[in-house]
Formats: structure tokens, sequence, C-alpha cells
């Protein structure tokens, strides 16, 4: 495939040529997108994420793209991938999410001392908040770790033209670029700019060079010399500053990223743009101080307004230190942990400067988190239903066991009623059920735990080994099984740990946008591999019977060793031909006449198209506009007063 | 504060929902019938990892002028218009508004399955939002799309109806032609339908 691209794209690089298009509506992931294909971009690797899960879909919808594009299977892989085509000397996009720069990690560590041969620029959504990730880990340490220039836009126009500035700036210095996105503004829609570069590309050739790629001994230190030395260099001479508003005023604010823009809405809101002087600075790292020097004569105080830890605050008080005289601040002043918003920073103007405000009364209300839910029709409500019934049975106390359990609830309760529906506070005989990330983790109260990628299978085998008497169950999707399950489960192979996995095979990477899989696109057969890495206990179920994952699960509980239950079921946004039908075809009922209003489906199942009547008798119904006929509740009925009518059985 | 005047104000507007409800794709149509009609707009779309079912909301901040640059999220107290196909995900924003915002909210409440655990009791949202000293709309976008179109789905597009004639407070004009020319070609569900 690269050979085809590298002999029709034979040529000379030039960039003798370049248009401008009409300005365009998009969001963040669209700049990323348009950016990279305006700058000639001829490579695309990932693992999708968001907030930047997006820019895929569009660089994918290309119809007669000129690059190539590799959907790693995790992090690691993608930014190999990707170092190895800019060392052939394509310009190279490598996009992630914030966490998935733990996963990438090591051979960012390695990049810059190969000293590529185009352009690399790696794109990270970050998120602040966690508004669509499991943490709000903040990457930015990682800029000084790698020792990689990283750039932070302020806006969509501002991502549009920072991923072209950071194809510019990595060849300059030899060595990928970053360039960290957050979610309010990969999430975030204007018109922006565009002004295409007509690249020819170079044969992409493969020059031996192991001064830099063998990167061993004494060659490993001189290459790190070497690639500090590029980056001092370039931070002498390049910083991406802007001052704003009263560059003469004796109070200064300091932004990056997105409290950039909140900072001039409120700044101009108030009226203080005569009493404020403001510099956002762009290029964070390696952080060229001598703009900030300039911006802080004849400044009292100075006050870093920035999302998370500080990393902008600790650069600037690093290389500033002993240069400036006036006050610092910064995170003695706002949090590092959630997202700066209008309201903080409103209030720290407010008060600094003793503003009058046009205050609003306080609207007070009750309204509950809406914890993620299973779609209708999707394989893991009947799956976990499943899950929840065997540990039911394989947590059974004997008698003693369970008087003395009784006796310690009794006693809790006084102090602490338990919530409704909830059996056992745990005290003796809960069952563990090990969570990962993904769409299973959707409601939230599922799992046991809901933290990385792979950490069910991970976390499950330091608690197999502790705690052998206690059913555990440790689950995870296929998409975290590629992405680093299959050596998690081969290395509990090799401890010999009593663990039973299961894996969601939804045949899609549901949660990011339905991505393919290895089981969708039928290249990996998932039996085979699973023997393959040592598996002897392979239990093949249908995600959509909850009585056929709960049996598979009690059986497996009675075996030593790993064993897999590998449970399929197609995602529901994901229909097949045969979903199709079934949907069109298929309706469900609900005969009131057998229904003893046991309410085990719309309870426990929770399935969203189960509701309830809003007569007196507050009858349990299928809207069959919201059912997906996917037929998991006809499992769950006792009283068989759930049917179904197929006319094509 | 410093008061905008007309021609630099901004008018703030949320759609809100849950996955599903096609909020995302609403908010896009009217941004384009937005800057077609010759306004300025930009517009944040939050979802959080659930594919359906979870909170949705978008902000759009809508100008006469070119925009300054705008925060993401719309001050508190600068709420103007809330549409929300939804009562729990109105009652959600409506702590951004004054006593001039206007709202129009679907009274039919979807689960929000901590109802179904039953953790704790919790007011209705339309209760809790007709206490409220601001102006509520209530609407019945599902059953009326249901109605209107065979199928709930549609309840996004009566409510796009509903921000038309909500802008026009703000002396924000959109011809319902145009909206509907970019909501059949963008919704592809309305053309199927």
């Amino acid at each position: 495939m690269s050979e085809k691209k590298a002999n029709k794209w034979g040529g000379v690089l030039s960039k003798d040529d370049s248009s401008t298009k009409k300005p365009q509506f998009g969001d963040g992931n669209d700049a990323i997108a348009w950016a990279a294909q305006d700058s000639g971009v001829d490579y695309v690797s990932h693992y999708p994420g968001s907030p930047v899960n997006r820019v895929l879909d569009v660089l994918s919808a290309e119809k007669s793209p000129d690059y190539l594009i590799n959907h790693a299977l995790n992090e690691h892989i993608a930014a190999l991938a990707t170092l190895g085509a800019s060392l052939c000397g394509a310009r190279s996009l490598l996009v992630m999410k914030h966490v998935g720069l733990n996963i990438a990690a090591d051979p960012l560590n390695y990049s810059a001392v190969t000293k590529i041969k185009r352009g690399m620029v790696v794109v990270v959504g970050t998120d602040p908040g966690a508004r669509s990730s499991t943490g709000e880990e903040d990457v930015h340490w990682y800029a000084p770790q790698f020792n990689l220039p990283l750039l932070e836009p302020v806006s969509v126009q501002n991502v549009y033209d920072l991923v072209k500035q950071a194809f510019v700036f990595s060849e300059e210095t030899q060595m990928p670029v970053l360039l960290f996105v957050p979610g309010r503004i990969a999430y975030q829609s204007s018109l922006i700019d565009r002004n295409v570069e007509r690249r020819v590309a170079e044969r992409f050739q493969f020059h031996k060079d192991p001064e830099n790629l063998i990167n061993v001994g004494a060659r490993a230190v001189r290459n790190h010399r070497g690639h500090i030395l590029r980056l001092q260099s370039f931070q002498a001479k390049t910083s991406l500053s802007h001052p704003q508003f009263n560059k003469e005023a004796s109070f200064g604010v300091v932004t990056r990223g997105a409290s950039h823009a909140i900072c001039c809405e409120v700044i101009e809101s108030l009226g203080l743009q005569d009493k404020v002087a403001l510099l956002n600075i762009q290029l964070t790292h390696p952080l060229n101080i001598q703009p900030f020097i300039d911006f802080a004569q004849h400044k009292s105080k100075i006050v870093i307004i920035e999302d998370q830890d500080g990393f902008l605050e600790t650069m600037i008080k690093r290389e500033a230190f002993g240069k400036v005289g006036c006050e610092l601040h910064g995170k003695d002043t706002f949090p590092v942990w959630g997202e700066l918003d209008d309201a903080q920073i409103r209030d720290f103007f407010t008060q600094e400067f003793n503003c009058e405000q046009e205050i609003s009364p306080k609207i007070t209300v009750d309204c509950p988190e809406r914890p993620g839910s299973f779609c209708e029709g999707c394989p893991h409500r009947s799956s976990f239903y499943g899950i929840d019934g065997a540990l039911e049975v394989l947590t059974e106390p004997e008698a003693e066991t369970r008087t003395k359990a009784e006796t310690l609830e009794k006693t809790l309760a006084k102090t602490e009623p338990p919530r409704k529906g909830q059996k056992s506070r745990g005290v003796y005989f809960s069952g563990i059920i090990g969570g990962d990330i993904g769409c299973s983790s959707l409601p939230p109260h599922r799992t046991d735990w809901l933290l990385c990628m792979n950490a069910g299978v991970g976390i499950s085998q330091g608690i197999a080994q502790l705690v052998p008497q206690q059913p555990l169950i440790s689950t995870g999707g296929e998409g975290s099984f590629f992405h680093g399950g299959i050596v998690s489960l081969q290395s509990a192979i090799e401890n010999n740990i009593n663990l039973t996995h299961l894996i969601f095979d939804n045949r899609s990477v549901a949660m990011t946008g339905h991505q393919d899989s290895p089981t969708s696109s039928g290249k990996t057969d998932m039996r085979k591999l699973l023997e393959a890495i040592g598996v002897n206990h392979i239990f093949e179920v249908n995600a959509f019977k909850s009585s056929e994952v709960s049996e598979a699960i009690q059986t497996a509980q009675q075996i030593q060793g790993v064993k897999v239950i590998w449970v399929r079921g197609d995602c529901a946004l994901q229909p097949n031909a045969e979903a199709l039908r079934r949907f069109k075809e298929r309706k469900l009922f609900i005969h009131n006449d057998r229904c003893n209003g046991c309410s085990l489906c719309y309870d426990k199942l929770q399935c969203p198209a189960i509701v309830r009547k809003e007569n007196k008798n507050k009858q349990l119904v299928i809207d069959l506009q919201r059912c997906r006929r996917c037929t998991a509740c006809l499992d769950v009925c006792p009283n068989h007063a759930i049917e179904v009518d197929d006319p094509n059985g | 504060m410093a008061n905008l005047n007309r021609e630099t104000k901004v008018s703030n507007l949320i759609i809100a929902g849950i996955g599903g409800q096609g909020i995302n794709s609403l908010a896009k149509v009217l941004a384009n019938a937005l800057l077609e009609s010759g306004y300025h707009c930009q517009f944040t779309v939050h979802k959080g990892g659930a594919q359906s079912l979870g909170c949705v909301f978008a902000e759009i901040r809508i100008g006469h002028k070119k925009l300054a640059i705008l925060g993401q999220g719309i001050p508190q107290g600068q709420l103007d218009f809330l549409i929300a196909l939804e009562p729990w995900e109105a009652l959600r924003h409506i702590r951004l508004a004054n006593p001039d915002t206007i709202a129009w909210v679907e009274e039919k409440p979807q689960a929000l399955f901590v109802e179904r655990s039953n953790e704790r009791p919790i007011e209705s949202p339309q209760n809790q939002l007709s206490a409220l000293p601001v102006s509520m709309h209530w609407r019945s976008y599902q059953d009326e799309a249901k109605e209107k179109f065979g199928t709930h789905k549609m309840a996004n597009y009566l409510a796009g109806k509903d921000c038309l004639m909500a802008l026009k407070k703000d002396k924000i004009s959109i011809e319902p032609k145009l909206f509907d020319k970019l909501f059949y070609s963008t919704i592809k569900k309305a053309v199927v339908l």
C-alpha cells in the first residue's frame, strides 16, 4: 500500500503554491483534520478517544485521500507507526486522547533523538473536568519529560492554524511537536478560514541512519545532547505570545488554552480593558521567557490563569526566577481540579477590582446527575443481568455465615439504612466485578471499579491471588482486549491465576464512535487467538441471553485457571441485516394478565424501552418506538409475560 | 456589569436533551441557518461518553456582528433562551437563567435510572421548573412529533422551530424555509421518514 503511494507521488517537495478556501463551519475535530489535509499530511495514525474521536471520521470521509490511515490497536503502536512514517519522509499526524499519551509515552520519549525526516504532529485531546473520561489527568508534564515542543490553541481557528504551524516547527527542529486540544475547544464550532498548501511529496524512502537510530551507549548520550541543543535553539528564537488590552497596566494576567477566551470575555464584560494587561502563551514548552519578562515590566501583580495543575505557572516561575520583581500567582488562587469556568474567573476579577455586577437571582434546584446508561438493545445490559444473577448464586452463603451477616446487617441498618434494592452491604458474601473502560462501564454502578484501560482484567489478578474465597468476575470489551488485554490475560495464564474473564464482543469500539475492531473486520479469529495464548476454557455465549451468561459464569467458577467467557452480541447502534429485519418485523408485548409486577425487567434489567403506563395500575408496557427487539427481556421474565411476534421466526 | 449594547449583544441559547434526541444535529442546522442568514455564531456541544441516553447540550452564542473572543460557556445569568427536549435537562441548565430568560421545555421526563433504584426522593423537574421566576412554555415535543411525523425522533425539528421563534425576541430572524431545507438535508433520518 505504501509502495503504491510512493510511486504515485514520486517527485520533489515544493511549496510553491497555495490557495485559500471559503471559510467553513466546523469544530475543533474538523479543524485538526482540515489543517492536516491542508498541510499535505501523508500518514495518519491514531487510537480513538474523546474529545478528538471525530478527527479520523473527517479524514476517513475524504473520497480520494492523499494520505494513508493506520487504525492502530493502541497508542503505543500508533506513535511508533507515525514515527516510522516521518522517518521515511512523510508528514505524519498522530491523534489520541490524554490518557492515551501514557500508553504512547515510551516511544515518544525517544522520538526526538531520531531526527525525523518530515514533520510529525501529535494531537492530544485533553479533558479538564473529565467530561468524557474517567479522569482529568494533566498530561502537560510529558512535554518536559519528552523534551518536545507543546502548542496550545485558544479557539477553533487557532487549532487549525497551530496544527499547520506544528508541522513547520517539527520540520525545523526535527522532532515531533505536541498540540493539546481541550474538550471544550474540540467540540466547539465556528467558522474556520482554510489555506491549502500545495505540496508534492518526496518519494518516501527509509535511509539507514545508525547514528541517530541505534540509540545506545555513547550514541544515546550524544543524541540526547543533540536533541536538547536543538530544543534550546528553538526556544531561544521562538515564542508564540500575544499581549492584549492595556500593556502598561500594573495588573497582568497570563493565559493558555481554553482559559484565554473566558478571561477575554470577562475582562471586556466587566469593562476592565484599561486596567488589565493580558498575555496569552501558545508555545508553552519550551517556554521562551523573554516576552513574559517584557510583559512583567511595571507590573505589580501577575496571575496565571490556566486549567489543571499549573504547568505554565511552573514553567514561568522556573524560567523567570530572579528576573521579575512582581507578585506571581496561579494555583494559590485557582483550583487544580475541574475545568475553570466563567463564574470562577468572573468572581476573581470582580473581587480583585471591586467591580459592581448586575447579579441575577441565584437559582437553586435539585437536579440529580444523569449517569450513563446502556442504549436500548445494548448487549451489555443483559450480560450484566447475567453476571449479577451468577454472583447471587455464587455468593449464596452457608447458613452460619448468613446468620452472622444478617446480624451485622441489622446492626448497621440502625445507623445507615440500606438503599432500596440493596440486598447486602457486602460484609460477608458480595461478589466482585472488575470494570473496564468502554460502553460496558456506562452505568457506573455495575462494576466495582472504573479506572483505566484493562483495569478489569488487570486489577482482578491481584485480588484473585489475595482473596481467592471471594467470587470475582473481570470484564472488558473487545476493544480493551485488543488494546492491551491480550497481554494481561496471557500474564494471568503464565502466573497460574484463577480468573474468570468476560470479553464483551459487540464488534465495535462503540463508545468513541463505532470504529471497527478486529472481530468486526473478521481478520482475527478470537477463539484461535485465545487458544494460542493458553486459554483452555472458552465459553461462547449469546449476550442477549442473560441465562446463558449466568450459567457459563457459574460453570467457569468451578474450574481452576484462566477461563474466558466470550460474550457475543452486536452493538445496538451498529445493527447488522438480521437486526434490521428483526426491528422491522418483530413486535414485543407484555401480557399484563401474566405479569405479576415483579418488575425485574423494569427495575433490574432497566431497559429504557420498558415503561410504566401512566394509568392507575402503572402497568408495564414496551415502547415499540424505543425497543430494538433484542429480546433480552424475554429471558428475564419469570412469568413468561413477555412475548415476541415475529412472522419470520 | 458593563452591559453590551444591542449591536454587540450576544444572544445565548442552550438546547438540551439526552443522547439520541438529535441535539448536536439540531445545533449544527441552526448554526448553519444563522450563518446563511447573515449572523455570526459559535456553538459548543457537550456530551459524555454515552452513545445515547446521556446528557447532551449545545451552547449557541449568536451575534449581529462578528463575535469577539467568547468563552466556550455561557456565563451565569446570561442565558437568554433554553429549549429542552427533556425536563431534567432543562433543570440542569436553568441555573444560568435570569428573570428575562424564556424556556420551552418538553413536559415528559425520560428515566434517569437513579429513579428506578430510587436512592432518594426528588421533586419532579416540572414542579421545580414551574416554581422558578422564568418564563416557561411547556411542550409535548415527543408526542407531537409522533402524531405529526409518526416518530418521536422528529421532536428536535419541533424544538428547532421554537428556537426560531425564540430568537425573534432578540431580532434574530431565520426564514423557516431555510431552516427546513437545512434540517432535511442535514438530518438523514428526516429524509428517510
